[in-house]
């Protein structure tokens, strides 16, 4: 076989020879300008760099020797197929990396939509309840020392809203009800106004205001509906792990995209997440009425909530986690339509 | 063997082309596979244009493994998602631990440098770094505060000691680099930064009339989406390219001052304006094509960079010898790809 011409160095020394590499029978030698033998080694003991595009090949040696060579064909005649030759063979400058790109972008949205959906499914399926339970401990905490202060309603209207939650309770089904600690709350918290929400564990907070500006039965377990499902659902836990995971994806293939994309993309998941967000909430108003429905209350209820919200809250759709309320109240009242013809069709 | 007078000049031998092909098949396999081929597609990319940057007929090369890197990546990531949860459950505890995590982070700087100049080398000869951790504090805390308290005044005070706890910490065997350099460069190139700052902002209020922005915008005014669009053109036309000057003139004369053990000298003869331009453009173009264009941008800086950058070798480079090392783990170098901090070894 031809002999391979390149340099030698030794393990650990910068010192650069130069080197012939000759190649009989399964037996390497490698001799210097004046045929003076080097080393030599069986074939098999010799361990090749994988190639990356024109950049020199490199073998090692058993004693951490290198011999660097611009012989790509020869080499590639020594070396047995392996991953790494058939990597270098699709990274080769061509038409199909047209097909790539395609692939790249496509598979970028399929791992955007659907990908990322996954992993949040994982992480939910492996986070212990109790993580939950102390998540709701947490905030609550935290709640109480920042902006809430202990509920100032008068006991009978307190039994009243208890008496709504007791009600809903009894249509749970049982397996929501083994998995998830419900259990409600109320607070006194200036400047959110008539409000509810709910933390990943099942605790739901009623602001005094809300209670004392509807006492409407059927408002009251329609917005309770609602948020027992952003519960049941996992709409908390998926936000914080759908942005965790983006955040950790972006991240891991910055050094790909390059500075600025991936601040553009990290940016446009923020925005991405607030329809994420906005699509809970539609998701959270319309599987509610069923439930407070089935309760035995006029899912109308709720229609009536966001009818008496001011329509918008002036901010532009697509940077808001809610929907508008107008937007909301008639989405509802079409749905609250479709349950009745359903009863009625009975 | 080159005559010490005469510098001799780098030289980078990657293509555009062939970069995209690695790139490209880089960042497909990074995708199907959910982030984690990425660990072995940095190794692929470090090689490249470690292995095509040459002195003296001698390459540079990445020697870390596609495993080594997940390892640390994966224990980031876990910390991360752990203490996020912690976070939200206990959020007091989790002030605790982002309080705690001060002193962590100059070791993982440490490590993280570490890590990096280990696996890398020139001509078979191992670089090293030997930081010490007090010197990290003070380059990663205690100047970046104080540049803090005097508002800015003295952040190139700052850099220049982050600078220099970089690379006069590095080492290619057994020989040491160091950096002889003043304070003038470094507040030379934020004058210039500065300068431009302010023509920028010159410019804008003419453009801009000042009528255009509302002084106090009321949420839900069409005005305060006008106010947002006006800072991020702002941030693209006055203060990235700021940053973007700043770091040239701190680059040029960084690689003037630069020795290595052995009567070994660095030059760079790069123009800071027309590197600000080559990045500016490189980032127009490649954000324009969506990131297509960008492993030939990267190829046109580096081969910019390489072109205008020399050594004058005293004697010859054959005598660099490997120190006693091991490479250590990727912890600290996956935390800084994860947080986006560039590490490399400072040639």
């Amino acid at each position: 076989m031809k002999p391979i011409s390149g340099h030698l160095y030794r393990q650990g020394a910068s010192q650069q020879q130069l080197a012939v590499m000759q190649h009989h029978a399964n037996v390497v030698t490698l001799t210097n300008s004046d045929g003076v033998t080097l080393i030599r080694c069986d074939c098999v003991d010799l361990a090749f760099e994988p190639r990356l595009g024109q950049a020199p090949r490199q073998i090692l040696f058993p004693n951490g020797d290198r011999f660097v060579t611009e012989d790509h064909a020869a080499v590639a005649r020594l070396e047995h197929p392996s991953f790494a030759v058939r990597l270098h063979r699709l990274e080769k400058f061509g038409p199909h990396l047209i097909a790539f790109t395609i692939a790249c972008i496509g598979f970028a949205v399929l791992l955007w939509r659907y990908g990322l959906d996954l992993l949040v499914a994982a992480a939910i399926y492996v986070t212990p309840p109790q993580v939950l339970d102390q998540i709701d401990h947490g905030t609550l905490a935290v709640i109480d020392q920042t902006f809430a202060s202990p509920s100032q309603l008068p006991d009978p209207k307190r039994a009243q809203m208890q008496q709504v939650f007791e009600q809903v309770m009894a249509v749970m089904p049982a397996d929501v009800l083994n998995k998830h600690q419900f259990n409600l709350q109320f607070r006194s918290v200036d400047g959110i106004g008539p409000n509810a929400f709910a933390l990943p564990g099942g605790t739901i907070v009623f602001t005094d205001a809300l209670i004392n500006e509807f006492p409407d039965q059927n408002v009251l377990s329609g917005v309770l509906a609602h948020e027992l499902i952003h519960v049941t659902q996992y709409h908390g836990l998926h936000r914080m792990y759908r942005s965790l995971g983006s955040y950790v994806l972006v991240a891991l293939l910055a050094g790909d995209v390059g500075p600025i994309l991936d601040d553009l993309l990290l940016e446009g998941q923020a925005i991405f997440a607030l329809s994420y967000s906005r699509a809970q909430e539609t998701e959270a108003d319309l599987m509610g009425l069923r439930i407070a429905k089935d309760a035995g209350f006029d899912p109308a209820g709720l229609v009536k909530f966001f009818d008496s919200l001011p329509k918008s809250d002036g901010l532009p759709n697509w940077l808001s986690s809610h929907p508008a309320h107008g937007d909301r109240s008639d989405a509802i009242r079409q749905m609250v339509d479709e349950l009745s013809d359903g009863s009625s069709a009975k | 063997m080159t005559d010490q007078s005469t510098p001799t000049g780098f030289e980078f031998r990657g293509r555009a082309g062939e970069w995209f092909g690695i790139w490209i098949v880089n960042l497909l396999l990074s995708i199907v596979t959910f982030g984690i081929y990425s660990a072995w597609a940095k190794v692929r990319a470090k090689k490249y244009f470690y292995q095509n940057t040459y002195l003296d007929g001698r390459s540079f090369d990445y020697h870390a493994t596609g495993w080594q890197i997940l390892k640390g990546r994966l224990i980031v990531i876990a910390a991360l998602i752990v203490f996020q949860i912690l976070m939200t459950a206990i959020p007091p505890l989790g002030l605790l631990l982002l309080l705690a995590f001060i002193p962590v982070f100059p070791w993982l700087m440490i490590r993280a440098l570490m890590f990096n100049a280990r696996q890398s080398s020139f001509s078979n000869v191992r670089f090293d770094f030997q930081g010490t951790y007090w010197e990290a504090v003070k380059a990663y805390l205690l100047y970046p505060l104080l540049g803090l308290v005097t508002f800015y005044l003295a952040m190139p005070l700052a850099d220049r000691a982050g600078r220099r706890f970089v690379i006069g910490n590095h080492r290619l065997g057994q020989a040491g680099f160091s950096v002889d350099i003043g304070i003038a460069p470094f507040y030379k190139a934020a004058g210039f930064a500065v300068l431009w700052v302010i023509a920028g902002a010159v410019v804008a209020v003419m453009v801009f009339n000042g009528s255009a922005i509302p002084l106090d915008p009321q949420p839900g005014d069409a005005a305060v989406l006008k106010l947002v669009a006006f800072g991020y053109l702002a941030a693209f036309i006055i203060f990235l390219p700021a940053v973007i000057v700043y770091a040239a003139f701190v680059h040029l004369a960084l690689y003037n001052a630069v020795e290595i053990d052995g009567g070994h000298k660095l030059h760079s003869t790069i123009n800071p304006w027309v590197y600000t331009w080559i990045v500016l453009s490189n980032l127009c173009v490649s954000v324009i094509t969506l990131g297509l264009m960008l492993p030939w941008a990267q190829v046109r800086l580096v081969q910019y960079i390489t072109d205008h950058t020399s050594a004058t070798i005293n004697g010859s480079l054959d005598g660099f010898v490997a120190g006693q090392i091991q490479s250590g783990s990727a912890l600290g170098d996956a935390y800084a790809d994860i947080e986006g901090f560039d590490i490399g070894v400072p040639l």
